[in-house]
């Protein structure tokens, strides 16, 4: 007899046995007594099966509607795509705003135009007024909102570029969340009494803190700057870090710890120059800006020293760019010459007429610059050929006894 | 080469400051008239304490130091201020006495115990002087060979040798002398062309060629059974350019005769062998992988004598008569290392000359080497030095030196002595970088050609001895049997006999028409002549065979150097009275000295 005791069946022949045993049904019984549960019989097995091709097939299709890969889509996965949509609707948003550029430059300045492309390439970052009062009138592609979410590329084709912007943008706007001056930028929905309270509670608690304070003329005006930032545009203020949503981009400020207005390079001061006024300091800008450093006063001036006094003030006379020529004679060199003035160069060698004499009349051939590659080479040679001396020198110094009858000290 | 020098700089240097005009023969005057009473006053001091035995005997490292102090001493003052002003003049040639066999170089410092050889000269021995002075590059060199005699007898109220030198030494004497004198009125007859076909009976073209001056002196030299020394030149000199830093510097436009071991082994295979095969060298193999630059560097004979040329004329001369062999004469380097040698009868120096070489560069390690180097370059030129030059009480006073005798001498000696000591240490490291090459001392031996024809030569011609730099081209002795100069060192050591050499070295300006005074060209003869370098009374067994048609030129060319009128228009540089450089200091002291009484 030849049974199958997990299926509980009977076989009249080997054959149908070893059949039975390759078959599927077999394999899920298996599995299902590994976890304690009891087997089934080979017609409610056959259901589970339909059941569950028809589920897949309708995944399949759903699936190659999508990507064409029958794969399970994993979360990492799913991210991934996600975000390369964004950066191609980035890229597309990128590509309008240079055709734009284009047509700008080649045509004849129109303020229509022009004000459009400066919203599109700024869309992201600076949405300014003209923007908003653009999308006032046009409420009606909010609607297509949902509709463009699922826009294919065949499509996309088919807009022309302005009105591809145009949909983006203001799928942009109707995700705007508006927040008030007296409402905290990070945390949600914390509002205070006055708009000082909400600055000093930003300060304290998440660490905003705002740059050159004693020059800044429009403190709403940049707070408001850094909220359409955060609201409009969904980009982190510390890193340009682009959120899906306002809630994305405020966790990864508050977790990052971005919640400071970078005040480094030049283009980051520049961005928010406007809510500033400098023009007091222009007065001493040579002092602000230079890092001299002292050179020698070698060369002295003799004539024009006194002109200049008269001109010029007094710690500075002149300065040609790479140096900073003081009344006193003194030359001052920039610190980016630095490693320059630091070298210790060796003096120009004066040749005495008999020792140029000599010099001339030689024809013979000295190792030249370009052999100094060689000469580091032979040099390595020479080195490697010490120490191996020195090596064989160490080995041979174990077999230095000779004696025939040598006793050594220590073994007796 | 790293440093280099402009081309307009380089025509200005070596040929517009070489064209004779009367301020650069006037510096050329002096410093011949320099260097022939600086050759008077050792003389005197040799003979002062040697034949007349006046004062106490004087050692040949004390000689030394007197006679660079009267050269430099002499130079102090010229020259000095105004527009005439140089800024370089000195010393060209430290005073170098070699006795007997040693062939150059031989010039004791101070404080140098280790060469107890040769301290002091013996009765018989030969002695050759060599110094030499430049004023602003324009240089003088001058070698004479003196002979000590035994001590002399009273006749007509002077002290005299009893009778001449005989043998060898004689030999030598007399042919350096004749050929230094055939030599330099053969160069006289550049000026004089037309004089040539009737000096040669037609034989020659109608130019002086290097050629000419070898045949001319390997003649006389034949006649006296002698041999040219290696080493031994006929060169033109140049400003700076001396032939100081032969073997160093591959001078560009080399021009002169150099005698080297090479000739002497082409005339013994021309005596053996009747192929001319093996005795014509292809010049092509000398000149394989070689510059254009390197090629003017190489002496060959085949050169023109052109008037407004300086030339020096330097023979020297080793007979062979009393050996019986075939063979060569060659020199040997005497051991300057450790002044130590296990051989007995070795002779023991320390080589005491140097020469800087300019074209290495090295930054020094010890702040006494750095300093030694300053000095040397400040102080010494392109011209060869020895450490006693660097010393601040150099040159010791030899006005107040004679005034008060020898007490003072060894007072001097003792702060020279002590200011070498830094100076030595400090020459260490430049010379093992070899920012300064030493002046080895060398003698002249004789080596029998059977131990060469027998030597095994594996290592073929490349062994190259870089202890004793030679001329460019000639660093293979024997070219024709293939043997290199280090075999021939080693040969040297157990076959070999020391031969005395004689040396008679002269400078001369062939002056050009319309330069000196009555417009005639003119042979100047700085250094040398028959005033100052008055041969010593030797004798000879040989004399100039006159059937011979050289012989013959040779002898008419020296009676036409010594016809005033009709020959050739020599000029010597005569000696300054000594009395008057070393007693005026003492006569100005004892007139003070009357004065504050």
């Amino acid at each position: 007899m030849f049974t199958c005791n997990t299926c509980f069946l009977q076989f009249p022949t080997p054959e149908d046995q070893r059949a039975h045993m390759k078959s599927d049904w077999h394999r899920y019984n298996l599995k299902r007594r590994v976890a304690n549960l009891p087997s089934i019989n080979e017609d409610l097995f056959n259901e589970k099966v339909q059941k569950l091709t028809i589920n897949e097939e309708q995944e399949d299709i759903a699936e190659k509607s999508q990507s064409g890969n029958n794969k399970q889509i994993t979360k990492k996965e799913q991210r991934k795509r996600e975000k390369e949509a964004l950066l191609e609707k980035k890229r597309q948003i990128l590509e309008i705003a240079r055709k734009n550029m284009l047509k700008a430059s080649s045509e004849s300045p129109q303020p229509e135009i022009k004000s459009e492309s400066e919203s599109t390439t700024a869309a992201e970052q600076e949405p300014t007024t003209t923007e908003k009062q653009e999308e006032v009138p046009a409420p009606a592609p909010a609607q297509e909102e949902s509709a463009t979410t699922k826009i294919t590329e065949a499509e996309l084709e088919t807009l022309t570029d302005d009105q591809l912007a145009e949909r983006i943008l203001a799928q942009k706007v109707a995700n705007k969340v508006e927040i008030p001056l007296e409402t905290c930028l990070f945390c949600n929905n914390t509002s205070f009494p006055t708009f000082e309270e909400c600055i000093t509670h930003m300060h304290k608690s998440h660490g905003f803190f705002i740059p050159e304070q004693k020059y800044l003329t429009d403190k709403e005006g940049l707070v408001q700057y850094m909220a359409e930032k955060i609201g409009l545009g969904n980009v982190c203020i510390g890193c340009n870090f682009q959120g899906r949503s306002i809630h994305a981009v405020r966790a990864h400020m508050v977790a990052k710890r971005h919640c400071c207005i970078p005040y480094d390079s030049e283009n980051e001061k520049l961005e928010i120059s406007e809510f500033y006024d400098f023009t007091s300091t222009y007065a001493d800008a040579d002092e602000v800006e230079g890092a001299w450093e002292d050179v020698e006063g070698e060369e002295e001036e003799e004539g024009d020293e006194d002109q200049e006094d008269e001109v010029l003030p007094e710690e500075v006379s002149y300065s040609d760019g790479v140096q900073l020529h003081l009344p006193s004679g003194l030359k001052i060199g920039h610190r980016s010459l630095a490693r320059y003035f630091k070298q210790n160069l060796k003096p120009e060698r004066v040749l005495s007429e008999g020792q140029g004499t000599v010099i001339a009349a030689e024809s013979r051939h000295m190792m030249k610059i370009a052999d100094r590659a060689a000469l580091l080479e032979t040099k390595r040679i020479w080195k490697s050929e010490k120490t191996d001396l020195d090596r064989n020198d160490r080995r041979a110094a174990k077999f230095i006894n000779n004696q025939p009858h040598y006793r050594d000290q220590l073994l007796q | 080469m790293e440093l280099a020098i402009a081309p307009q700089d380089q025509d200005i240097l070596l040929k517009t400051k070489n064209v004779i005009n009367e301020s650069i023969l006037n510096k050329y005057r002096l410093a011949g008239q320099v260097s022939q009473t600086a050759l008077v006053y050792i003389t005197k001091l040799i003979n002062d304490s040697y034949h007349l035995q006046q004062s106490p005997k004087l050692s040949t490292a004390e000689l030394c130091l007197l006679g660079d102090s009267f050269l430099a001493s002499s130079l102090e003052d010229v020259y000095k201020k105004g527009e005439n002003s140089v800024d370089e003049k000195g010393i060209a040639h430290p005073v170098t006495i070699d006795v007997n066999s040693v062939n150059g170089g031989f010039s004791p410092e101070i404080d140098d115990d280790s060469s107890s050889n040769f301290k002091f000269f013996e009765a018989g021995d030969i002695v050759t002087i060599t110094l030499g002075c430049h004023v602003d590059g324009y240089t003088s060199n001058l070698s004479h060979t003196l002979v000590i005699y035994p001590p002399g007898e009273l006749s007509e109220g002077e002290i005299r040798p009893t009778g001449p030198l005989l043998g060898s030494k004689a030999d030598a004497i007399i042919a350096a002398h004749i050929a230094n004198e055939a030599v330099v009125n053969l160069l006289g007859a550049a000026l004089t062309p037309e004089k040539l076909s009737s000096i040669f009976n037609g034989n020659v073209g109608s130019a002086v060629t290097g050629a000419m001056i070898r045949k001319v002196v390997d003649e006389i030299a034949a006649s006296f059974k002698c041999v040219v020394v290696p080493g031994s030149r006929v060169r033109r000199i140049r400003r700076f350019l001396a032939g100081q830093s032969e073997g160093i510097v591959a001078e560009k436009e080399y021009k002169g005769v150099a005698w080297s071991e090479a000739d002497q082994e082409a005339a013994l295979l021309e005596k053996a062998s009747t192929s001319k095969e093996l005795i014509t060298l292809s010049d092509k193999t000398n000149l394989k992988g070689k510059s254009i630059n390197q090629v003017s560097a190489i002496p060959t004979d085949e050169f023109v004598v052109v008037p407004g040329e300086v030339y020096i004329v330097d023979l020297k001369m080793a007979s062979i008569a009393e050996i019986k062999e075939v063979g060569l004469v060659t020199l040997e380097t005497l051991d300057g290392y450790t002044g130590k040698n296990h051989d007995k009868d070795a002779i023991n120096v320390k080589p005491s000359i140097f020469v800087r070489d300019f074209a290495v560069q090295h930054t020094l390690k010890l702040k006494t080497s750095r300093q030694t180097l300053n000095r040397i370059d400040k102080s010494r030129s392109v011209y060869p030095f020895k450490l006693s030059h660097l010393s601040d009480s150099f040159p010791i006073d030899l006005k107040k030196l004679h005034s008060e005798g020898p007490a003072a001498l060894s007072e001097e000696i003792q702060k020279v002595n002590k200011e070498i000591r830094a100076a030595r240490l400090g020459l260490s490291e430049i010379l093992n970088n070899h920012l300064a090459v030493t002046r080895n001392v060398q003698v002249a031996r004789f080596l029998p050609l059977q131990y060469i024809l027998k030597t095994a030569n594996p290592t073929g011609a490349h062994g190259y001895d870089a202890e004793n730099p030679t001329l460019p081209g000639l660093e293979l002795p024997l070219p024709r049997l293939g043997v290199s100069s280090l075999k021939l060192k080693s040969l040297l050591k157990k076959n070999s006999v020391a031969v005395p050499v004689a040396r008679e070295q002269s400078t001369v300006v062939l002056v050009q028409q319309g330069i000196s005074a009555g417009g005639r060209p003119e042979l100047l003869r700085l250094t040398g002549g028959s005033k100052t370098c008055k041969p010593s009374w030797v004798h000879s067994n040989y004399q100039l065979d006159e059937s011979k048609d050289l012989v013959k030129s040779i002898l008419t060319l020296i009676k036409l150097g010594q016809d005033k009128r009709f020959g050739i228009n020599t000029r010597e540089t005569q000696p300054m009275k000594l009395t008057n450089i070393l007693n005026s200091g003492a006569a100005a002291a004892s007139s003070e000295d009357q004065m504050m009484e």
